[in-house]
């Protein structure tokens, strides 16, 4: 069944629907909430990082697991590349040096495969996070909402995306008002 | 409680949590005097075989088994130390409730000392077995002690000895009774106290540990050097302290105690800091390894050289089983989190702690004996599985007497600091990654 598409009064398409909450305390309760009532593409928004905020979204795990598989074979690459790169670069071009043995010596490469190891990491690690969270990005719908630029100072907000197949203008809006929310509106994309 | 709860508000509130009872907190009066006596019984037998073994396989021998004993229990005691003025001078919240096992091992340092004076009496008197330096006959005419005489002299070596145990008895009687203080009166500035003596104590601790590692299993073999010496024993030292650690709470966690008190959270980030210090010993070892390979400096390549010709299954067995087993084995969350795994892992580490050891100290039992038919164009066989026995008594020996006055600290008084002002934050520690 194709998803209904949400318009506003004067006919933009509906991003979703953006509550704002007074406290970490009431953001987390309305996040249980919408987590028990089974919102799949949403999000919290604070100005500091929440702890339990990942359990209480339903995400704790979750959401890291597959950055860190990917970390770790990029480790692995790293590890195994950097050492094989040396080996085939010495395979038949041997560098004697101080008499030291010229088959079967493993010792002079390790640096550089725990180097590469280290350096595959690192790319891994920074390029995988802002890849997971989708960034670069240069504007996101949910700042068409003048109120929601606050959350980056004193406000605290869960977004409910519209493409969630449990979004319904009307009852998500309910929702969120039953779980506290002082104030709700519909962001345009 | 009988200790006083103090009249802080926060501090009272957080004696009021329910973890805090005195049957959790505390192992009662029941001192398990069996335990203790078979633990003192079981090292006076290993010692007293070790001394028969002295007759029987060789003085040689037996002292450098009964010295790897002696210098492993060093590196778990000196450990211990580390760790708690480390937890005191980062103010450590997490491992409040844990660091009261690190101070009963630690305090145990006094039976170290008298279990190290026989190694100091035997070797003076008769003139250098294992430290051959000391006998002037070796040493007459070698260029490379001529150097080193100035530091390398049998009077100098015995006042840096005093030296070493009175800076880590000095720093661990004060800090142990800072902490009897806390507990009795409930004042939090103890803690303040302890983490200013913690900042120069750090550095003597850094200077003593390299030190008394060069002294005592550098100087073995006198013609080696390696600047990354103490920090191969000070990463040795801080792992076993840390598995010990790990073990005394998992079985104080197995006898019922410190519910609540010292949680899978507690014990993740022991876990995580058991593979720092195996990943961290690794480096420090192939750095000292890669060095004197590329180097090809003889004096400094033999030792190397020695043990893995001579020791190939022991030299085989500590790169594996003290770095490549527990990386892989360790390196998985979920099982970081799981206690008879990291209770497993913990004593593998003790055991790998001590084959480091022993395999820096025995095979200087062989080498004289080795290198003097080596020149003569004969061979010479080491001692051996045969005479293994002997290690094996001096080990367990020393291990039973230190073991009997660890098991009597651990049973001294409260399980954890009732007092100290950042339990609170302890009790609610949480691992978010």
């Amino acid at each position: 069944m194709a998803r209904p598409i949400y318009q506003t009064e004067s006919g933009a398409r509906v991003f979703g629907i953006l509550a704002q909450f007074e406290n970490t305390l009431t953001l987390t309760n309305a996040a249980k909430a919408v987590r028990d009532a089974g919102f799949r593409k949403w999000d919290t928004h604070s100005p500091f990082p929440v702890h339990e905020m990942e359990h209480a979204m339903g995400i704790a795990g979750r959401a890291v697991r597959p950055l860190a598989y990917a970390i770790g074979l990029a480790a692995l690459t790293g590890v195994v590349g950097g050492f094989l790169m040396q080996w085939w670069i010495n395979y038949d071009y041997f560098i004697v040096v101080q008499g030291k043995p010229t088959d079967g010596a493993w010792e002079p490469f390790i640096p550089v495969t725990f180097e590469m190891g280290i350096l595959l990491t690192a790319f891994a690690a920074i390029i995988g996070m802002l890849a997971f969270n989708g960034l670069p990005r240069h504007h996101h719908p949910l700042f068409n909402s003048e109120r929601f630029l606050s959350t980056s100072d004193d406000a605290f907000f869960i977004s409910v995306e519209a493409k969630d197949v449990k979004f319904d203008p009307e009852t998500t809006r309910k929702l969120l008002e039953d779980a506290g929310a002082t104030h709700i509106e519909l962001v345009e994309e | 409680m009988s200790q006083a709860a103090g009249t802080d508000g926060i501090l009272s509130m957080v004696l009021k949590d329910k973890r805090l009872t005195e049957s959790n907190v505390t192992l009662g009066d029941r001192l398990p005097g069996a335990l203790v006596a078979g633990l003192g019984i079981v090292g006076i037998v290993g010692l007293a075989l070790t001394g028969f073994g002295a007759t029987v396989v060789g003085a040689k021998h037996a002292m450098a088994a009964y010295h790897t004993a002696v210098m492993a229990v060093l590196g778990i005691c000196l450990g211990s130390l580390f760790w708690v003025m480390l937890f005191h001078i980062l103010n450590a919240k997490w491992p409040i409730t844990i660091r009261r096992q690190m101070e009963h091992v630690m305090r145990a340092m006094w039976v170290v000392m008298i279990l190290f004076l026989p190694i100091l009496l035997i070797e003076i008197i008769a003139g250098g077995i294992l430290f051959k330096w000391m006998n002037p006959e070796i040493t007459a005419g070698d260029a490379i002690y001529e150097h080193k005489a100035a530091y390398l002299n049998t009077p100098f070596f015995v006042l840096r000895a005093i030296v070493y145990f009175g800076i880590w008895i000095a720093l661990i009687t004060r800090f142990w009774a800072w902490q009897r203080e806390q507990d009795e009166t409930g004042d939090r500035w103890v803690s303040s106290k302890a983490r200013f003596t913690s900042a120069y104590g750090l550095i003597l601790f850094a200077l003593s540990v390299a030190f008394a590692g060069f002294d005592w299993l550098m100087s073995l073999d006198f013609h080696f050097f390696s600047t990354m010496w103490g920090v191969y024993f000070f990463a040795g030292a801080a792992y076993s302290a840390m598995a010990l650690n790990i073990i005394i709470t998992s079985l104080l966690r197995a006898a019922g105690k410190l519910e609540g008190l010292v949680t899978e959270e507690h014990l993740h980030d022991q876990g995580k800091l058991l593979f720092a210090f195996t990943c961290f010993w690794a480096y420090i070892a192939f750095s000292q390894y890669f060095l004197i390979w590329y180097s090809n400096i003889p004096e400094e390549t033999r030792y190397f050289d020695f043990r893995q010709e001579v020791f190939p299954n022991a030299t085989l067995a500590l790169v594996l089983g003290h770095f490549v087993l527990p990386f892989i084995f360790l390196l998985p969350r979920p099982l970081k989190r799981f206690r008879p795994y990291v209770a497993l892992f913990a004593g593998c580490a003790l055991a790998l702690h001590v084959l480091d050891i022993w395999w820096v100290v025995r095979p200087m039992a062989d080498a004289a004996k080795m290198k003097a038919a080596a020149l003569e164009g004969t061979t010479a066989e080491p001692l051996g599985i045969k005479a293994a026995w002997v290690d094996l008594a001096a080990i367990v020996g020393v291990l039973g007497i230190f073991g009997a006055v660890v098991v009597r600290n651990v049973f001294s008084g409260n399980l954890v600091p009732v007092n100290d002002p950042r339990l609170g934050e302890c009790l609610h520690h949480k691992n978010y990654v």
